[in-house]
């Protein structure tokens, strides 16, 4: 795909790319059905970093959506299945019905659909109030594995350091850590850290930048960035750096890519080193992977899909592009989002608790 | 194999499916990233439901799970009904390998193709297609993640590291800059971790890394290969041996000889080595003004 790199930073052409992907998708994305909620996640968390939230989307739209995700939540009513409790990826695998449990055997919810289900409503303005809290808590000592990492949800057997991530960002958000072993979660990131510095999405394999912000994250939600016997900082440090060319690329010697900047980027951020990144030659690399469309591709010369989007907007923000929010890095919420989200929570604590 | 492209015929036409009502998707009044699905993808999802809300364990469910995953190869739970319906049915499962053979070709890097073979191959517990089957995808692309994490589950579930490390050298030999065989390489000597190496193994290796790093100075693989092996395994006398050695390779005379070096990678490891020595170091002469020069060189190039 051709067109000509700028100098700018297209905000108004983002905005409407993301209006687009929200409204709808071409059947390219076929094979993402599975985890509409993670592209919806792109396009409100989007829309939220570009600060136009509230203004391209009307009240009734955001209830609409929030409405929407909610329909995804696997409730105790729907399955007695362990470990099923918490947000389906779209509603792909039919009607929720309470009647016969029985009808419902495949209707399991994934930690990453509903860490997405999670981030999306808090930045549409929800409090969660009617997020199923105990059961996801309760699926979530399900689905931790003996070596301490977690599945997907319980018909998986893919363990890695993804789902470590998005059990850490949901117990946060929802303030609840009984679902998790932090002990063992801490000692499986420890294992992943493999001998270059750089974290593998298990043990033994190859450093891949894709888990470096999920592992640092995990580590800073659950206190123990600063542990020296959790993880080797420097040595993860200095991988991330080693993997900026213009951009950043996700295994060494591959090519840069817009989403590692993010990846990459983001774990950088979390663990206090961003000020070391070349922000000149990144912020080239990514003005030649923008679209005039809007939206950002892979590479210089692909065509823009949301993820990359999304990580290139967050790219942005972290290099501290004017009109942009800030991000924090280790939830991937705005701030201002985030703040909003406790202040409504506190809020709603003061009228439901007597004084 | 059912592969519907140029000869669709919708299942409501066919006498097979005529029993089932298929079930339609919900997606309420403000759809989020709605898709603009293919007819068959639609129709196929509609009869899926129908079959996995009944639970229904039969062939032409298989079938139908399978056309799912052409279209949509990351359906998660369309992969955990074919392994519910294949243990029910009692099939070939050598049949479903080569199923799975033909749809790595095309979609290699699909997460549940890997875990469902990985299910498939542990209920045959048989090992014995799998190098054939990695070693043909690792040929196309010898750098695919996936194979390479599903490698090392083979070898470890079944035992199988002779041979290994020759495969892992000729990959490197092959191409050098290949950091998924040089992380193979360590997995192998360590038995994923599980194992210390001898002194005569990590000279051996030191060797290797310093053939390699002479071989292409700017490639990152055997630099960091040499550090985590030092770093894990290595004696005050190995970390002076790389400390010469590295001088020697890149040209330099000491970590702060920047202009010199040929290899930041050289310059970076080498740069470790003083401060590794630097932290072993008790008494020596000079050490102050060592600790500053490399604490300089660090800040001024953010290494
Ligand atoms: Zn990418």
């Amino acid at each position: 795909m051709q067109s000509a790199p700028t100098n700018e930073f297209l905000t108004r052409k983002h905005v409407a790319y993301f209006q687009r992907c929200l409204s709808l998708l071409p059947h390219s994305y076929q094979c993402l059905d599975s985890t509409r909620l993670t592209l919806g996640m792109f396009c409100f968390s989007g829309l939220d970093l570009l600060g136009t939230l509230t203004t391209v989307l009307s009240q009734d739209e955001r209830r609409g959506y929030i409405d929407w995700i909610y329909a995804q939540q696997v409730t105790a009513a729907v399955t007695d299945v362990p470990g099923s409790h918490g947000f389906c990826g779209g509603p792909f695998s039919g009607p929720m019905t309470s009647e016969d449990k029985a009808r419902n055997h495949y209707t399991v919810a994934n930690l990453a659909a509903t860490y997405s289900a999670l981030v999306s409503l808090v930045v549409l303005g929800d409090d969660l109030a009617r997020v199923d809290r105990h059961e996801i808590v309760t699926s979530l000592r399900h689905l931790q594995q003996p070596n301490g990492g977690f599945t997907p949800h319980p018909y998986s057997i893919e363990c890695d350091l993804r789902f470590v991530y998005c059990a850490c960002a949901i117990c946060h958000l929802l303030d609840d850590w009984s679902g998790v072993d932090k002990a063992k979660a801490v000692g499986f990131i420890r294992a992943c850290q493999q001998y270059d510095g750089g974290f593998a999405t298990a043990p033994g394999n190859e450093s891949h930048g894709g888990v470096l912000v999920s592992a640092v994250a995990s580590l800073k939600l659950m206190g123990h960035l600063d542990d020296d016997t959790a993880f080797d900082r420097s040595a993860a440090v200095a991988w991330g750096l080693r993997q900026q060319d213009r951009g950043f690329h996700g295994r060494v010697n591959k090519e840069d890519d817009t989403c590692y900047s993010y990846w990459i980027g983001a774990g950088l951020k979390v663990m206090g080193a961003y000020d070391l990144v070349n922000l000149e030659r990144q912020r080239a690399f990514l003005l030649a992977t923008q679209r005039h469309i809007g939206g950002f591709g892979k590479a210089p010369s692909d065509y823009p899909d949301t993820l990359h989007s999304y990580m290139g907007l967050t790219a942005f923000s972290m290099m501290g592009e004017p009109g942009l929010k800030e991000l924090i890095p280790e939830l991937n919420i705005s701030m201002d989002a985030y703040q909003a989200f406790r202040a409504r929570q506190s809020s709603a604590l003061c009228r439901s608790s007597p004084i | 194999m059912v592969k519907l492209e140029d000869s669709y015929v919708p299942l409501s036409q066919l006498p097979e499916w005529s029993d089932v009502t298929p079930i339609p998707q919900d997606d309420g009044p403000h759809p989020v990233a709605p898709i603009a699905y293919t007819q068959e993808y639609a129709e196929a999802m509609d009869y899926l439901r129908a079959v996995m809300k009944a639970r229904e364990l039969s062939s032409r469910a298989l079938e139908l799970t399978e056309e799912i995953v052409w279209l949509n190869a990351g359906h998660y739970t369309a992969w955990a009904y074919r392994l519910d319906i294949l243990k029910h049915l009692n099939v070939d499962l050598y049949s479903e390998l080569d199923f799975l053979s033909e749809f790595a070709e095309v979609n290699p890097k699909t997460y549940q193709l890997w875990h469902h073979r990985q299910e498939i191959v542990k209920l045959l517990n048989d090992p014995s297609r799998e190098h054939d089957f990695i070693a043909k995808l690792l040929a196309t692309d010898s750098k695919n993640f996936h194979a390479w994490s599903y490698r090392q589950w083979v070898v470890t579930q079944f035992n199988q590291w002779d041979g290994e490390l020759p495969y892992v050298a000729q990959l490197i030999d092959e191409d050098v800059r290949n950091n998924s065989a040089w992380n193979q390489r360590y997995f192998v000597l360590t038995r994923g971790s599980t194992q210390d190496l001898d002194r005569d193994t990590l000279r051996r290796e030191i060797d290797y890394c310093l053939e390699k790093m002479a071989l292409a100075p700017n490639n990152e693989c055997p630099f960091a290969y040499c550090r985590g092996l030092l770093k894990k395994f290595g004696t005050h006398d190995d970390w002076l041996l790389i400390r010469a050695q590295l001088r020697a390779l890149g040209g330099v005379a000491n970590a702060g000889d920047v202009a010199a070096a040929r290899s930041q990678y050289a310059w970076g490891l080498l740069l470790d080595t003083e401060e590794h020595l630097i932290r072993e170091a008790t008494e020596e002469e000079g050490l102050t003004a060592r600790r500053a020069e490399v604490r300089r060189v660090r800040t001024n190039f953010r290494v």
